[in-house]
């Protein structure tokens, strides 16, 4: 469990843009529509009743797959955070539903803090990608965060106060 | 599906500083996904199997 020490300040919490999880979700919307129409338009075909049957079936093992899929979007998006702190920044990342990954390095061991926006998108709505360099050999890359621009100013801020 | 929701009710606990939580979202996917399954057992005894395998 992430426990938050005595005096320690949470500064900001922060989940990816609702912008990705949208594009994603759109794409799974579609995915279920195709075959809903399908299915609305069986009726006009004449074809046995036993094949109806498994159209049927199929389109609904399909629909729970895609179901699963969606959910799996879904807790990835939910499950990733950074959180921003006055002592450190920590980083937890699901990678699937059972495989997580949590990293914490303190402030003081920030050295560069990069921000990139990656396409006209993200720049239109200020989200993007921001690496932290730290003393140590792993860099820290949080993707599609929002207002990227913002949370490098908190960071370069906070490791400001704590030099 | 239950284990998911368990997991999710122990991720609540671990990120109980967030005040930001979606768990209707979560629990509504779980319903979905456990209607579905549900759905498909029913589609799946509908289908007469004995007439594609004669």
């Amino acid at each position: 469990m992430t426990i938050i020490h005595p005096g320690e300040k949470i500064i900001r919490v922060v989940h990816r843009h609702w912008i990705v999880v949208a594009q994603k979700m759109t794409m799974v919307a579609f995915l279920i529509l195709v075959p809903i129409v399908g299915l609305f338009l069986l009726p006009l075909f004449v074809i046995p009743e036993a094949l109806a049957a498994l159209a049927v079936y199929l389109f609904s093992l399909y629909t729970l797959f895609i179901a699963v899929i969606a959910f799996g979007m879904w807790m990835d998006y939910y499950l990733d955070i950074w959180i921003i702190t006055s002592e450190r920044i920590i980083d937890i990342e699901h990678k699937g539903v059972f495989n997580r990954e949590v990293s914490e390095f303190m402030m003081e061991r920030v050295q560069d803090v990069t921000t990139h926006n990656p396409n006209f998108l993200s720049l239109l709505l200020g989200y993007g990608t921001i690496e932290v360099h730290t003393a140590g050999e792993k860099t820290f890359v949080g993707h599609d965060l929002p207002n990227v621009k913002e949370i490098k100013d908190i960071i370069i801020e906070t490791r400001m106060k704590r030099a | 599906m239950f284990g998911f929701i368990g997991l999710l009710l122990h991720y609540k606990q671990e990120y109980s500083f967030e005040k930001r939580r979606k768990q209707s979202t979560v629990l509504a996917f779980g319903i979905i996904i456990t209607i579905l399954m549900v759905l498909s057992t029913i589609a799946l005894f509908q289908v007469p199997w004995s007439a594609f395998l004669s």
